[in-house]
């Protein structure tokens, strides 16, 4: 032990550093002094839970991460899937996903807008061109005034980055539960597209030794100071306010300018052969990404703080290297190179005119210490070694498995037979309440503050189809879709059956647009870690997610962990395992949107409808209590998967819906609602009723498909061929009604229920498509 | 009764940047140009401490950026302009949520174009910039002091 | 093509210009020197300069538009579409019944105060004599577009609404998919979806006609009606159409 060491610890708390005790002995021992502030604010943040996984690793690595899909695996700021072949080039999607929920939760609008901003530099330093976005979203409740006004500003932020920069926004989800009240979870999926031999590392290159830094964007300030460890910190009313320093403001005009620039120095490194490094500054701000960015490459770094562009002047050394600014990034470029980059940001892209002191400059060079050195004021303010910083630490944290209850199936049936009586009502009264649920009412009033149509490669804008799908490399035929999956109220019931229903949710949206499930992301959003619990949701969790990932023969490319979701009076989020798939299609002209496409049509129903309730909406309408959440079987659902996209590929079917919140009678109004053609349909709801022994089985949430059927024969070959039993539930109409039984409707009053209750929150407006 | 408040940027406001390159290269003799958020609340006796709601609603003031400072005119000060929306119907909601005694709620943008002495420039320079390019009459009102 | 910093719809309104058999090229507000050359111009869609002041007055302003001014008032075509729209009626350009750059009328804040992105249909609504920028474009033609926007509201005052609609300035109006007229979904004065000048070279209009210009792209039964033809799926329709009969403008001007 150091003289210094106890010195470190009283240093530590009084800068305010979220590190323990433990770590800051185990920092002064490794440098064998007291830390400097900017060395102490630096592994703070490199230490961090949202830097360095220290809770989660060692659960992560369950999760199976390769296959012939895979062009790059988890480990960078993204991972990249193969999208298929096109004039020669191999084409692969770029996957990077994010949670922004503490920010979101403190400073709703920028909270959000800067998580599009992170994420969209992790595409892109992936010397990707971005192509998409998703955002899975989890609100609390409308009834409660902060929670309309997070669940407005939320997605204000979100519109107001994503449309600024041109980037179309082309799915997502959203929940309200009471367990978000305090913590909302604002995740996002960014999408790139990359050809294989154009793929850039967040790495500095071999022999890269002398090579210049280059920091690009913004001008630094003190907003963002202390960010990573922010994130990694329960949330105190109190304290908000306090925080709202540490949520960084985002410029997404600046972005864009940055982003096409960054397309322009691409192309130069394509035309001139070379091979550099390109990392996103985010958690850690500018000393975190180079040295990551050198410690990938085995180098060390020299950096000089006064050569960083400031915005106030007098900023101290550890603001200037630890602050996490947004809208920066950094390359590793061969000098030879560094002039044309500055004049592209610099000139051709004028970044100083854009905003005041943005701009490209070279702030260090690469060296071959293995040490990360940086100079403010020719006084070294930090002198480190890279392995020791980046390696960051791990912590096995006790946990308790959730327990396993469900109840019998005679107490089940007991229970909705009770309940029904209490709430008599018919079938169609039922659908309409549950179309005005809130987690199954129209999104589109939310989706219409997006920009879906940007970049004119959408295929399908969110809110048409269970998966949004682009058309991203003009000309070719390949399509990608994204689907998500992920329930709060499963959640609660049963972390590890949750992300296994999540998986297959969004697997099997993907394979309702006819795309073939080609890679998984996961972004999982918990409780406080140290508390057994709350750590015991979150393994489970992981084993279901790579349970459902095997089972299912998709790996994951990228994800995220968000920890301390809780609020100071200890309440903790609904465990939230959220998943996107990424869909691939060879030939677009197969995709399909959701909407019944021609009266006339069977309506078939693929998957064994079981009154499994669960967590689903009819069980919280009704006020079953039901801890069965709907039978995952594996081997059947990959069959169903299989038909539905083989069906829509040669036209047996014309259009497909996974069952989802609401269960088989919602999916089938929701088709009908989504008709380009207004078409109507009839449901006989009672051979399904009788055979599994109660009406309620239409609400019924199980994994399984609604398809439109316009070639029986076809299907029926399909179907034998798949091993699914498939059953007839009603057909397409050419009336604006839907006839349940003997009940029937104005599909315009349906619409009326569907749209009401989030058009009321989010605002009506009207096109003519 | 009125309340009317200015909000200004903490951070370099890039919109006063840009209509400084704007009217220098239209002519105005311009050094420097000053930019404030106005918000004006109608509001009943219920209000309470009007300054200390709307600086947590984050639309109108995030501390992170911006600085609150209430204003004792309704009006704006010599050499200011405050751009509006003509026949703007005052709002209920800031973003999304009510604020409890405010009936209304209307925002303009005040501009303030400084020589290099740090004065006001002329008054008709002023309505030079306010007719070449800060009010664009066709949905616009500029107001003076 | 004019880029702004802050423009995002430059590659696809490109596409669709090369779709039609023209020759373009995106030109940066740092290359004004560029710009002499072209037979027309056309101001993509965007935020340019963060719509900052308002949506289209810094880039109205900006030196690169003085080239634009000067062609457009030599006759040249010049198109802009949604936040190019907004430029051109900045710069005096639409209606043009003022002065250069003292706006007459303009495209402003939406009436729900925010972006709304939805699927519309617009239709030509003057005499197609009335716009040769859009040569041999069918009386009442109705073009699928979207409006993406925050800033799309005609405002002006009555006087001049009511010589925009007496004098043929009224280009494009919203309407359903048969080509009845419906209220704008921005709040637009007179369902206004596009402005015209008197020469009939200069246009704006607000929503997107690139962004449903491929038959992939549509959401209503013609896409379903090529379902596996993979060439037609990806072939221009729809939207193209208002490029179509660009080209055919700017064509025969460059050859005449």
């Amino acid at each position: 032990m150091t003289a210094g060491v106890d010195d470190a610890v009283a240093r530590g708390r009084e800068l305010g550093v979220a590190l323990s005790d433990d770590e800051l002995r185990r920092i002064a021992d490794h440098l064998g002094r007291l830390p400097t502030a900017t060395e102490l604010f630096a592994f703070d943040a490199q230490w961090s839970e949202h830097c360095s996984y220290k809770s989660s690793r060692e659960h992560l690595k369950k999760l199976p991460t390769e296959g012939p899909s895979v062009l790059l695996g988890v480990g960078e700021d993204a991972g990249i899937v193969r999208l298929g072949e096109w004039n020669g080039e191999t084409y692969g999607i770029v996957v990077a996903h994010e949670s922004h929920n503490h920010p979101s939760q403190v400073v709703p609008f920028e909270g959000a807008a800067t998580g599009i901003g992170g994420i969209v530099r992790d595409v892109l330093c992936m010397g990707a061109e971005v192509i998409g976005i998703a955002d899975p979203l989890r609100f609390g409740r409308l009834e409660n005034e902060h929670c309309r006004y997070v669940a407005q500003q939320v997605v204000d932020g979100i519109a107001a980055y994503g449309n600024a920069i041109g980037v179309p926004n082309v799915g997502g989800d959203v929940f309200f539960d009471e367990s978000f009240d305090d913590n909302v979870l604002v995740n996002v999926v960014a999408l790139g597209l990359v050809k294989e031999k154009d793929i850039i590392h967040s790495r500095a290159p071999e022999g890269s030794v002398g090579w210049d830094i280059v920091l690009v964007g913004k001008a630094t300030d003190r907003s963002g100071f202390g960010g990573a460890s922010f994130s990694s910190l329960t949330l105190d009313e109190e304290d908000a306010d306090q925080n709202k320093g540490a949520v960084q403001v985002p410029d997404p005009f600046l972005k864009n300018v940055i982003m096409r620039a960054s397309y322009a120095v691409f192309a130069e490194l394509r035309a001139n052969g070379i091979v550099a490094g390109f990392k996103d500054l985010g958690a850690g701000g500018l000393a975190g990404c180079s040295a990551e960015l050198c410690a990938a490459g085995g180098m060390g770094a020299e950096v000089e703080l006064d050569r960083v562009s400031t915005a106030q002047r007098d900023l101290p050394p550890e603001v200037i290297a630890i602050g996490e600014t947004q809208e920066r990034l950094c390359w590793i470029v061969p000098p030879s190179f560094t002039p044309t980059l500055l004049a592209i940001y610099n000139e051709m892209y004028s970044l100083p005119r854009v905003a005041r002191g943005a701009c490209a400059a070279i702030i260090g060079k690469v060296s071959d210490t293995g040490r990360y050195v940086a100079k403010h004021c020719g006084e070294t303010v930090m002198d480190v070694d890279l392995e020791f910083l980046t390696g960051g630490v791990r912590y096995h944290r006790e946990f308790v498995m959730p327990p396993h209850s469900r109840e019998t199936e005679l107490e089940r049936e007991r229970a909705v037979v009770d309940a029904v009586r209490v709430r008599p009502a018919t079938l169609l009264a039922r659908l309409r309440a549950v179309l005005a649920h809130r987690d199954v009412a129209s999104r589109a009033s939310i989706f219409r503050r997006y920009d879906g149509v940007v970049r004119g490669c959408t295929a399908i804008p969110p809110g048409f189809a269970d998966a949004g799908v682009l058309v991203p490399v003009p000309g070719a035929p390949l399509g990608v879709a994204v689907g998500i999956g992920g329930n709060p109220r499963y959640g609660k019931i049963d972390p590890r059956h949750a992300a296994e229903l999540a998986v297959a949710e969004a697997v099997g949206h993907v394979a309702a647009v006819g795309a073939h499930a080609a890679a998984l992301t996961d972004c999982l959003n918990f409780g406080d870690p140290t508390v057994p619990e709350q750590m015991g949701a979150f393994v489970a969790a992981v084993d279901g997610l790579a349970h459902a990932a095997r089972e299912l023969g998709v790996p994951y490319v990228s994800g995220n962990v968000s920890f301390y979701n809780r609020s100071s009076s200890g309440k903790h989020v609904a465990p939230s395992p959220i998943v996107g798939c990424i869909g691939t299609i060879a030939d677009v002209s197969r995709i399909a949107t959701m909407g019944f496409k021609h009266a006339g049509s069977a309506i078939v129903v693929t998957a064994p409808l079981e009154l499994a309730l669960g967590g689903s909406v009819i069980a919280e309408l009704l006020g079953i209590a039901s801890a069965t959440l709907p039978e995952l079987r594996y081997h059947a659902f990959v069959r169903q998967c299989a038909l539905v996209t083989d069906a829509l590929a040669c036209g047996a079917i014309a259009s497909a819906h996974l069952i989802g919140d609401g269960g088989t009678l919602a999916a089938i109004a929701k088709m009908s609602l989504t008709s380009p053609r207004r078409c109507g349909f009839r449901v006989d709801p009672k051979p399904v009723a009788e055979h599994a022994g109660h009406e309620i089985v239409w609400f019924s949430e199980v994994p399984g498909f609604v398809v439109e059927v316009v070639d029986a024969a076809s299907f029926a070959e399909l179907g034998a061929r798949h091993h699914v039993d498939a059953y007839d539930a009603g057909e397409v109409t050419g009336e604006p009604d839907a006839v349940i039984g003997d009940e029937r409707v104005t599909l315009a009053e349906l619409r009326e229920a569907w749209e009401a209750p989030l058009r009321e929150f989010y605002g009506a407006s009207t096109g003519s498509a | 009764m009125t309340q009317t408040f200015a909000v200004t940027l903490t951070i370099p406001d890039n919109e006063a940047f840009t209509a400084f390159e704007t009217l220098a290269r239209l002519g105005i003799p311009v050094a420097r140009v000053v930019r404030a958020d106005i918000w004006q609340f109608e509001v009943d006796a219920s209000a309470g401490d009007l300054a200390g709601t709307i600086s947590s609603i984050e639309t109108i003031h995030n501390p992170n950026k911006h600085r609150l400072a209430a204003r004792e005119s309704d009006r704006p000060i010599p050499g200011e302009v405050w751009v509006a929306t003509r026949d703007e119907a005052p709002a209920t909601l800031v973003g999304g949520r009510a604020i409890p005694g405010v009936r209304g709620v209307r925002r303009r943008t005040a501009w303030r174009l400084l020589d290099d002495s740090g004065r006001d420039v002329a008054p008709h320079e002023l309505d030079r910039a306010i007719e070449t390019f800060l009010c664009n009459p066709a949905f616009q009102v500029a107001i003076t002091a | 093509m004019l880029v702004f910093p802050g423009t995002n719809s430059e590659d696809e309104t490109l596409r669709a210009v090369r779709a039609v058999g023209l020759e373009g090229e995106l030109v940066h507000w740092s290359q004004p020197e560029k710009l002499a050359r072209f037979d027309a111009y056309i101001l993509p869609g965007g935020f340019a300069y963060e719509d900052r002041i308002r949506a289209g007055a810094v880039a109205a302003h900006d030196a690169v538009m003085d080239s634009v001014i000067e062609a457009a008032q030599a006759g040249k075509y010049v198109l802009g579409i949604c936040n190019g729209a907004q430029i051109l009626a900045e710069a005096g350009l639409v209606p043009g019944t003022g002065p250069l750059r003292r706006p007459t009328a303009a495209f402003a804040p939406n009436a729900s105060g925010r972006f709304q992105s939805v699927h519309v249909h617009v239709k030509l609504a003057v005499d197609p004599s009335r716009v040769p920028i859009l040569a041999g474009i069918e009386p009442g033609a109705v073009i699928p577009a979207w409006a993406s926007h925050g800033d799309g509201r005609l405002a002006a005052p009555d006087d001049e609404l009511a010589r925009i609609e007496r004098d043929g300035h009224l280009a494009f109006v919203y309407c359903d998919r048969d080509g009845t007229t419906v209220a704008a979904p921005n709040g637009s004065a007179l369902s206004c979806a596009g402005l015209v000048n008197a020469e009939g070279n200069v246009l704006a209009i607000m929503p997107h006609p690139e962004r449903d210009a491929w038959t992939f792209q549509h959401l209503d039964a013609t896409r379903d009606a090529v379902r596996g033809n993979t060439e037609e799926m990806l072939a221009p329709s729809g939207g193209i159409v208002f490029f179509e009969a660009f080209a055919r403008a700017v064509l025969a001007e460059a050859i005449a």
